[in-house]
């Protein structure tokens, strides 16, 4: 192990071995399932805002953002914006009543609010369904950090962070976990503050990203010789090389095959120059000579293409993009043997301005951007994990003072995160070459000149991101133990159980969940941290946050309103967002216009509205259904306590 | 900060709040204090669900707004102000503080509500000679 990684090792040694001895230590005091489950409803607003705080900032938030911002530049901003400021819906329209319904679980509201058994089945069926869809990447994002700053293989990664997390949530549920989290609030703005602090002040003349940009005259470049490494077919679409116009020069360092040689911008019909004297094999350009197979220490030349209209060359020179089926290691540089513009990097103007190639892409830019907001406000919402903290607090009051608490916390963390993609553009562009923005935020401290101080930043960082699987992965871990051992065992199984054995289902559903996640983790390396976060924000914008807003403000909501809304909503956007995904890696073929691609990509802006329109209808039709007890719902749900009409739903 | 949004104060006593303390005693009929209920929950929603849209609906203009404004008004929108363009300041920097301010402002507003609320429905009990609490049951106590 060299220096570098064992700096690094000792980071994350610490903040995984705080982790515990703080579960632990909570843990004496966890002994009733009030503690497990919502931590005996004392939680204060500071300790419940950073735990709230910590439970929320994920792989996605810690190296997912900066990563994001890197590679699209403006329109990446409303991802952090939107994740903070979903709060503010939250605040304004639920976290009060939600308090004040006073259960355990999310569940537990449904069944509640309508008087309906059967209803719980279905709420608790998406509990662990945004659940398992939100753990995935941040077992992703355990597996990948170990590979890259240990070289530990991905599976240790997940086993190590999920092995841990599994005893504290299992040895303190709620109560346990609550102290963690807080704590690991305060790791993470430490991790991504300080380092970036120091970082953008010792990186002299690259910090003016913005500047350069605005400007158009210096594009990000890679050094000659960079080396890059490509994933295969299997991680399309980051199998792809998009090179800058010119003469390329790439030199293998293993045996590697090529699928497809192709124009950067899509159907533009283009023919090679073949160079005089070239550096290598030149690389063919007709489709009859793919998967085309390369040997370890080949020198590839890319020829200069150029347009070609009507059969007549335009003399406009076409960029390529070279789609890689097994991985690849290779040196890059133009055929001077200098420097060249960063391949996959996107343009100046793309990246400063709004409409870039994300919200672009499909033709839609006003649309996907609306779009994407909707998904992110909503869905934040709409998270069974962070719902339920809610009910920690002690009362309606204290819920609405500790959301507000909250968006302070969240946007003193994400105004950080743009600035580290920002930064990452110009001092590492062979990050783009590579599709590894997402680690911007642990390679970046490494290109500071002393070694030493780069390898402590990146430990700090590195620790940052752990802190931010071990948290998230912790609330998610104990809102989907709680649906098994409150919702399905103590209410729909065995609603006479008594107090232990309730508690000891929490602790054999926890371990069971977090063995299935770490399976679950194995499944999706291949798969985008960002883009698996988008499906649970996507299913929780179009299910659970229509739910609790209409049934906490529209009496006329019915149970089989409710559901249907629910239902067909929250499916619907899943089926459209894994469609588009099968789409993207080519597993299955499907020509759609623009403008539905767009709807596809992002559901939100037609699966929130199509869920609240179907529980207006269905309840209406079903009126009937409305409780009869109705305005005393509405009224424990909207009292201030000292009232005295409030009555927690469960108590302990 | 914009001045609280304080709900003019209602009348707190509607007739059927009324008509329920005076046949307060065992076996009230039901309907009455279910009146008694819904009025009370009617209000308390209004005022609150009022304050909710109001900070809400300024929320929705900033969301609507921006990205209209990065369509219609390129130029101004890219104007450089320091290291970043005006619309990059706003959405990296200044929207955060901005939602700290509504959410202020909400919270605030909520706890006045609250309170006045509590107030009258004890003016209220205080009042009525006959007038009790309403318990959770849905049964005067």
């Amino acid at each position: 192990m060299d220096t570098n990684s064992l700096v690094t090792f000792l980071f994350v040694i610490a903040v995984t071995v705080a982790t515990v001895w703080l579960g632990v230590r909570a843990t004496k005091g966890s002994k009733s399932t009030g503690d497990f489950f919502v931590a005996g409803r004392s939680v204060n607003v500071f300790w419940n805002a950073s735990a709230i705080s910590g439970e929320y900032l994920s792989a996605a938030s810690f190296m997912g953002i900066a990563g994001l911002v890197m590679k699209n530049g403006y329109d990446a901003l409303w991802y952090p914006v939107g994740y903070a400021a979903g709060y503010l819906f939250l605040l304004l329209f639920i976290a009060g009543p939600l308090r004040r319904f006073g259960a355990y679980t999310i569940p537990d509201f449904a069944e509640g609010r309508f008087d309906s058994p059967a209803f719980r089945k279905i709420a608790v069926s998406f509990v662990l369904f945004i659940g398992f869809f939100y753990t995935m990447p941040q077992m992703k994002g355990a597996g990948i950090t170990m590979a890259s700053i240990l070289n530990w293989p991905y599976a240790v990664g997940i086993l190590v962070v999920g092995a841990v997390i599994t005893f504290n949530v299992a040895v303190g549920g709620m109560k346990g976990i609550t102290l963690v989290q807080a704590f690991q609030y305060w790791v993470k703005v430490f991790a991504i503050a300080v380092p970036f602090f120091v970082v953008s002040a010792m990186i002299q003349g690259n910090t003016q990203a913005m500047a350069h940009a605005a400007e158009g005259t210096k594009p990000p470049m890679v050094a000659t010789d960079t080396v890059v490494s490509l994933k295969g077919k299997t991680a399309a679409p980051n199998n792809a090389l998009s090179l800058p116009v010119g003469s390329i020069v790439l030199t293998f360092e293993t045996d590697t095959e090529i699928g497809k040689v192709g124009p950067a911008k899509k159907g533009t019909e283009f023919a090679p120059i073949q160079p005089a004297d070239p550096k290598g094999t030149v690389l063919p350009t007709d489709a009859v000579s793919f998967p085309w197979k390369i040997q370890k220490g080949q020198s590839v030349q890319v020829p200069l293409a150029v347009e070609m209209v009507n059969g007549e060359p335009s003399g406009k020179p076409v960029a390529l993009k070279l789609e890689f089926d097994k991985p690849a290691k290779f040196k890059i540089s133009d055929d001077q043997g200098q420097a060249v513009a960063a391949p996959n990097a996107p343009k100046d103007a793309d990246w400063l301005n709004p409409f870039g190639p994300m919200t672009a892409k499909h033709g839609f830019p006003l649309l996907t951007t609306y779009s994407l907001i909707i998904a992110l406000v909503c869905g934040t919402a709409g998270l069974p994990h962070i719902l339920v903290r809610f009910y920690t607090n002690p009362d309606g009051k204290s819920a609405k003072r500790t959301t507000l608490l909250v968006m302070i916390f969240l946007g003193v963390f994400y105004v950080f995160t743009p600035m580290w993609g920002a930064i990452g553009r110009y001092t590492m562009p062979a990050l783009y070459a590579g599709n590894v923005t997402d680690s911007v935020v642990i390679k970046l401290p490494t290109m500071v000149d002393n070694p030493m101080l780069g390898a402590i930043l990146s430990g700090v960082t590195s620790a940052g991101a752990f802190a931010a699987f071990m948290s998230t992965f912790s609330g998610l871990l104990v809102s989907m133990s709680s649906a098994f051992a409150h919702d399905i065992y103590g209410k729909i199984l065995r609603p006479e159980a008594s107090t232990e054995s309730r508690l000891k289902a929490f602790k054999v559903a926890a371990v069971v969940v977090g063995v299935v996640s770490m399976g679950l983790g194995l499944l999706v390396e291949t798969f985008d941290i960002a883009t698996m976060v988008g499906w649970a924000f996507a299913i929780g914008a179009a299910s659970y946050f229509p739910l609790l807003l209409l049934g906490s403000w529209w009496k006329g909501l019915t149970a089989k309103g409710a559901a249907t809304g629910m239902l067909v909503g929250g499916l619907t956007s899943l089926a459209a967002i894994v469609t588009t995904m099968l789409v993207d890696r080519k597993v299955i073929q499907l020509e759609l216009p623009g403008l539905a691609k767009a709807l596809m990509e992002q559901p939100a802006i037609w699966g929130v509205p199509l869920s609240m329109v179907l529980m207006f209808v269905v309840s209406k039709a079903t009126a009937g259904d409305v409780p009869k007890d109705i305005d005393w719902k509405m009224l424990r749900l909207h009292a201030p306590e000292a009232l005295g009409y409030s009555k927690n739903y469960v108590d302990h | 900060m914009p001045p609280m949004d304080m709900p003019p104060m209602d009348t707190p006593r509607g007739p059927s709040v009324g008509s329920a303390s005076a046949t307060s005693q065992a076996g009230v009929p039901e309907t009455i204090a279910h009146e008694t209920v819904a009025h009370l929950t009617q209000r308390l929603m209004k005022r609150q669900v009022k304050l909710s849209l109001a900070v809400g609906a300024v929320f929705v203009i900033l969301l609507v707004g921006l990205p209209l404004l990065n369509q219609f008004a390129v130029p101004t929108m890219a104007t450089r102000v320091g290291p970043f363009t005006i619309t990059w300041l706003i959405l990296a920097i200044l929207f955060y503080p901005l939602t700290w301010a509504l959410s202020w402002w909400f919270v605030k507003g909520s706890e006045d509500i609250e309170e006045a609320i509590v107030t009258e429905e004890r003016a209220r009990i205080a009042a009525d000679q006959n007038g009790r609490p309403i318990d959770t049951n849905g049964e005067v106590r």
